[in-house]
């Protein structure tokens, strides 16, 4: 815990100082969180709500950083498989019913 | 000193003891790329068993900001600083096997058994104050902005790192203590520490290199993490018999703690049983790795690395496992998306999965390598072989009504 001004040369003291952002870092990050909610059921709108939200500090951070456009298509490209999936299974159900009917 | 087998750095090293293996052993898997830090596992343990006078510092399990924070301060990065030292720029990794010093083997000639350091109060006081935040107000110790909402952010990488005592193969704790008041239970690999032999030494707060034994002044003897033990004996009133999962792995809201009870070999080796899911996490995807193996303790806590995080940090902090794990991770194969939707189904220990193949539903590609998914169902068994559950690969998603939004 820093005790005056964090010297940010110490490496000991990460708390306390900014660390210089690199192109990049966040592009992964973003593809992460989107992958990663996309695998636990969120849809399209909602991961997008989700990286505009100011309150999720690391998703509205990819946000400011590489803009709405580049976000949707993370999205868009996370939630791909997914909706397939349940597509697929939309299909299947309703030619049970059809079946039955 | 006796030499025992690490299989984590893949060679023998020096450890005071001889080596004895448990037939099962406590051990847990963490997917740090869906951990969001809610500190619920937190805030379950500190409810379960640290709520009392003297125990208000006391977090045998914590959620610390990567790479800016930890709990105490700074631990690994102080560690890290002392093995250099002591064998400057030998800290490497040829291949699996690492060639520099463990935590053992850097020990002082005279003196400790095991080269660590005994934190300060103020390292153990503020946990996360200024990690999520870039920086407090100026000059001014342990002190928030008075208007929150105006602070400065990181503005590059991190991840949320959740730690809990590894009950370690090899434990520091154990080998450090003077009185043996520590023993790592034979059925289970469980470490724990004999409150009525301990005489407050603090050896082993010293000794433990993820410091996770903690001095209670109060009672002036040591305490740590006992893995919930009557929940994984299956004690637990609402266990009914069955095995459950510890408070912290079972209160996970964002589902990416999953513990269980490995069977060891003679050898100290992992034994195979290939639908166990920690075992094909572990052993077999091998997406699941060890934190900071190169200490020596073997710790039984395994990590997924985030995949967001540059590789050297990554491989310092886990190991040479790093690019497979996260190459695996990003594109998974059939069996891993279905062995990752197990975490957090269920409160009771899984013992063994099987995997019901559905239709194939999608094939393209995912980050330009193949990628196909299958609606498969994964099912998991107890330890007596009874279903504990089954779950399609899609997780269910509920939404939780407006009018229950805050209900508790
Ligand atoms: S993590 Fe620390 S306290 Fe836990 S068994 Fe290992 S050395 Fe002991
Ligand atoms: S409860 Fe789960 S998601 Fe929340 S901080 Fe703990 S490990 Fe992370």
């Amino acid at each position: 815990m820093p005790h005056g001004d964090p010297d940010p040369t110490d490496p000991l003291t990460l708390t306390g100082v900014e660390v210089p952002a690199e192109e990049g870092d966040v592009l992964a990050m973003a593809r992460g969180f989107a992958e990663e909610f996309a695998a636990s059921g969120w849809d399209e709108p909602r991961l997008l709500a989700m990286f505009q939200q100011p309150f999720y500090l690391g998703p509205r951070l990819a946000y400011d950083q590489l803009g709405e456009a580049r976000i949707r298509e993370i999205v868009a490209e996370a939630v791909r498989p997914w909706r397939a999936l349940r597509e697929a299974r939309a299909k299947q159900e309703s030619q049970r019913r059809n079946a039955h009917a | 000193m006796p030499k025992v087998r690490n299989w984590q750095i893949n060679r023998e090293m020096d450890y005071p003891y001889e080596a004895a293996f448990p037939e099962r052993q406590f051990a847990f898997v963490i997917n740090t790329n869906r951990c969001i830090g809610c500190q619920t596992c937190t805030m379950a343990c500190k409810s379960t068993w640290t709520f009392s006078k003297g125990q208000e510092h006391m977090w045998w399990t914590n959620v610390e900001t990567k790479p800016y924070g930890g709990y105490p301060a700074f631990w690994d990065a102080k560690l890290l600083k002392m093995l250099d030292g002591r064998n400057p720029d030998k800290q490497v990794w040829e291949a699996e096997t690492f060639r520099g010093q463990t935590i053992f083997e850097g020990a002082p000639p005279h003196g400790s058994r095991v080269m660590g350091y005994l934190p300060t109060d103020q390292d153990w006081a503020t946990p996360n104050l200024y990690e999520d935040n870039a920086v407090g107000p100026k000059g001014e110790v342990d002190k928030l902005h008075e208007t929150g909402e105006q602070l400065p952010v990181h503005k590059t990488w991190f991840f949320y790192l959740a730690r809990l005592c590894n009950h370690c193969s090899y434990p520091a704790c154990l080998a450090a203590c003077p009185r043996q008041a520590i023993y790592k239970r034979p059925e289970d690999g469980i470490v724990l520490i004999d409150q009525s032999r301990c005489r407050g030494y603090r050896k082993c707060v010293e000794a433990c290199p993820y410091k996770k034994s903690l001095y209670r002044p109060t009672t002036r003897v040591s305490e740590k993490c006992i893995a919930c033990y009557p929940r994984v004996e299956g004690k637990d009133p609402e266990a009914g018999g069955q095995r459950m999962e510890t408070r912290c792995m079972a209160a996970c809201i964002g589902q990416v703690r999953m513990q269980g009870l490995v069977k060891m070999t003679k050898e100290g080796d992992w034994a195979e049983e290939r639908q166990h899911p920690l075992y094909y996490l572990v052993k077999v995807a091998k997406v699941a790795l060890p934190l900071y193996p190169q200490f020596g303790t073997e710790p039984n806590g395994y990590y997924i690395p985030p995949r967001w995080v540059p590789r050297d940090y990554l491989f310092q902090m886990f190991g040479p496992g790093v690019e497979q794990a996260i190459d695996r991770y990003t594109v998974p194969d059939r069996e891993l998306v279905a062995v990752l939707q197990l975490f957090r189904r269920s409160n009771r220990i899984i013992y063994r999965y099987e995997i019901e193949e559905g239709p194939k539903v999608y094939e393209s590609e995912f980050h330009g390598k193949p990628f196909t998914l299958y609606d498969d169902t994964v099912i998991a068994f107890g330890e007596k072989g009874e279903e504990l559950f089954r779950t399609k690969v899609e997780e269910p998603f509920m939404t939780r009504p407006d009018k229950h939004i805050n209900w508790v």
